[in-house]
């Protein structure tokens, strides 16, 4: 959890600190908005927001299970309500309150997994969440969604809170960049974002994977491969209309995502094509199921191939 | 050989059990006393031979308990490895530019009285049913069990260089993987279930060996803990040990302001258990509160360690940025100089 960059010469920020901004500015307009954490506000970048809004913020102290249980109960009460905690504690020792008293009390609150994924590279499993993807989707009632870059975060925060249903929000704790130059293009939840395009393939990527999978798509087109990639932020309701068409267009499907390659955003489009007579070589890129190499996040990008060469050389392999 | 040394020193053990062993610093060697020597009481005083230039300070001296497999050893050793001790979780903090620093520094002293005066455990007897166990539930202060780990022998203290590394073992939490680490700990509010667990066990099997665990105070309110504390009071688990690291500051705030816990002595024995309240940094308090376990027969014990955050470095002491603040090259030699001058303090 050391010295992690904040700054950046283009004014990029982590996604965690975009959500924390756009929490405050609706704050600003609506007492209703709440934040609860537990021991977690430094962690969700939520200090400016604690200072300016105390009244606004719940703080159950270190006890995820409390507070996606509390949470439920301001939402029960009408709050829009942030439950914010690292996505690994949030998710595996919350779940049943997830489950439960979020889900199918269908009490609408936004349950925000910070540091997700492998963000916390070197603390270890306990700290890595490779299986929310998989815990959620298989759960009635919660839209799971992956912001990539700083727009769908802010994108997906304002909906989240506009939202009157169980939403799980997932991001990393890196510096994120813009994945397009105008952000033109409508943010919805359940629509994938196609950021560049070509038949030769497809990379349908989400969260902090995205980036990889662009500069991989770049590394294809000097070598005369055109593919399309896409920002697959939301894993569930899956965009299938975007996906059908992509795997009639192109000639191979890849799917990359920061998460095991069991029950993710790969096997949810693996299940939709199979059953769909769909049948395009295909791969999965993502954390295979073994004792997961130690290192930084990066590092373990590495290891698995989660790079621009380790995704282009996937491409090339189904081609 | 010189002349010999007249050593004197404070220890605890009985008769003819104890052996007697002096350690030169300066070349690692290990000389006996010259004459059999057995301790009785509390004080001792032995001369010994030792090698051309050797002066007291130059010596550790430790009395082993040979029933227990124990070491015994003095005020003084004892203070000076928590020095040491500290010494090196900066190292390596700083080597890998990462890790909990004042958490770390506030529990070390807790874990140099349990593996070098408490625990039956070592690299010897590590996987034998009958040995003590030590689970850390406050798993992101690992550097100060890697620390204590190393320097008893459970691997090289070079393994340490490769903390929080591409491929290593030694993470930013305990693993299995590492020897010496009885499980895998990191999400808070999971050491104490599994050392309930190991308690149960050992009562079942018959076995008198001790369960210790380490919480954090900011850990407490994971309901996790309460579960686990109904259960080891329902099974009279006095074989069990549970340290509060009362160090009072969690990472937002003092803990009294996230969720406060206070008054944590009757929280405790409400729920069945045996308190006991010791300064967490007196080497001696809490080798006699670890002496007179348990508490009370029948019940689960508890100590409560007031502690400070940072504990040794002034700057770090009682300040949230050192939560998992890394010292920069400034801040580094400025503890370990601050360090040094307490270790010369510590040999007086
Ligand atoms: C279940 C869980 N929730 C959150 C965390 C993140 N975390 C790591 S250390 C810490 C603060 C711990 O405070 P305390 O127990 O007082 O430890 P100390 O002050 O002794 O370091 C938190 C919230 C975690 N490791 N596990």
């Amino acid at each position: 959890m050391a010295n992690i960059e904040t700054t950046d010469p283009n004014g990029y920020k982590p996604n965690q600190e975009i959500f924390s901004e756009v929490l405050q500015s609706l704050a600003a307009t609506d007492r209703n908005i709440i934040a609860v954490t537990s021991d977690s506000r430094g962690s969700g970048k939520l200090v400016p927001f604690g200072k300016k809004y105390p009244e606004q913020i719940v703080e159950v102290g270190i006890a995820e299970q409390n507070l996606v249980g509390v949470a439920a109960g301001l939402a029960a009460a009408g709050k829009k309500v942030f439950a914010v905690s690292p996505a690994c504690f949030l998710t595996a020792r919350a779940l049943e309150q997830i489950k439960n008293d979020v889900a199918y009390s269908d009490n609408p609150v936004t349950v925000v997994g910070i540091s997700a994924g492998v963000s916390y590279g070197a603390l270890g499993s306990t700290h890595h969440s490779l299986h929310d993807f998989a815990a959620l989707r298989a759960i009635n009632n919660i839209t799971v969604v992956v912001p990539a870059d700083n727009f769908e975060t802010a994108q997906a925060t304002a909906l989240a809170a506009q939202t009157n249903s169980p939403v799980y929000l997932r991001f990393g704790k890196k510096v994120m960049s813009t994945l397009k130059e105008n952000n033109d293009d409508a943010f919805v939840f359940g629509k994938g974002r196609v950021i560049t395009e070509g038949n030769d393939a497809a990379i349908i990527a989400c969260g902090e994977t995205v980036f990889p999978a662009v500069q991989a798509a770049k590394l294809l087109a000097a070598q005369g491969i055109h593919v399309t990639v896409v920002s697959m932020h939301t894993i569930k309701p899956l965009d299938t209309d975007l996906l059908a068409k992509l795997a009639q267009q192109c000639k191979a499907v890849v799917t990359v995502e920061e998460h095991s390659v069991y029950g993710g955003l790969g096997e949810a489009c693996a299940s939709y094509l199979m059953q769909h007579g769909l049948h395009k070589p295909f791969r999965i890129i993502g954390i295979p199921d073994e004792y997961t190499v130690t290192g930084s996040q990066q590092d373990i990008f590495n290891h698995y191939n989660i790079t621009k060469e380790g995704i282009a050389d996937v491409v090339k392999e189904l081609l | 050989m010189k002349n010999p040394l007249p050593l004197s020193g404070e220890g605890s053990g009985k008769g003819a059990n104890c052996r007697f062993t002096i350690h030169d610093c300066r070349k690692s060697a290990s000389l006996e006393p010259e004459r059999p020597f057995h301790v009785c009481r509390f004080t001792f005083h032995v001369t010994a031979r030792l090698g051309n230039s050797a002066t007291i300070a130059d010596c550790r001296f430790t009395i082993a308990d040979s029933r227990k497999n124990t070491l015994i050893m003095n005020k003084n050793e004892l203070t000076k490895r928590s020095v040491d001790y500290r010494k090196k979780i900066l190292k390596y903090i700083v080597g890998a530019n990462a890790g909990h620093t004042g958490g770390s520094l506030s529990c070390i002293d807790i874990l140099n009285v349990l593996y070098n005066h408490v625990l039956k455990v070592s690299p010897q007897t590590f996987t034998s049913p009958d040995r003590d166990r030590y689970i850390q539930s406050k798993g992101h202060c690992v550097e100060a069990l890697f620390v204590v780990l190393a320097d008893k022998g459970f691997f090289p203290e070079e393994h340490l260089e490769t903390l929080c590394k591409y491929r290593s073992h030694y993470i930013g939490h305990p693993t299995k993987k590492v020897k010496g680490v009885e499980q895998n700990t990191g999400a808070l509010g999971h050491g104490l279930p599994i050392a309930v667990g190991n308690a149960i066990a050992a009562k079942l099997d018959k076995k008198d060996y001790k369960v210790y665990t380490l919480m954090g105070d900011g850990e407490l309110p994971e309901g996790s803990n309460w579960e686990a504390a109904l259960t080891a009071a329902h099974y009279k688990l006095d074989n069990l040990c549970a340290i509060v690291d009362k160090n009072t500051l969690q990472i937002t705030a003092p803990t009294a302001e996230v969720c406060n816990t206070d008054p944590l002595d009757e929280k405790w024995k409400a729920f069945g258990w045996a308190v006991k309240e010791v300064d967490g940094h007196n080497i001696e308090a809490l080798k006699e509160a670890f002496d007179s376990l348990p508490f009370e027969p029948g019940k689960p014990s508890v100590i409560i360690a007031h502690t400070v955050k940072g504990k040794g470095v002034s700057f770090m002491e009682n300040n949230l940025k050192w939560h998992h603040g890394v010292p920069n090259k400034e801040e580094y030699q400025l503890a370990m100089s601050e360090l040094e001058n307490s270790m010369l303090n510590a040999a007086v």
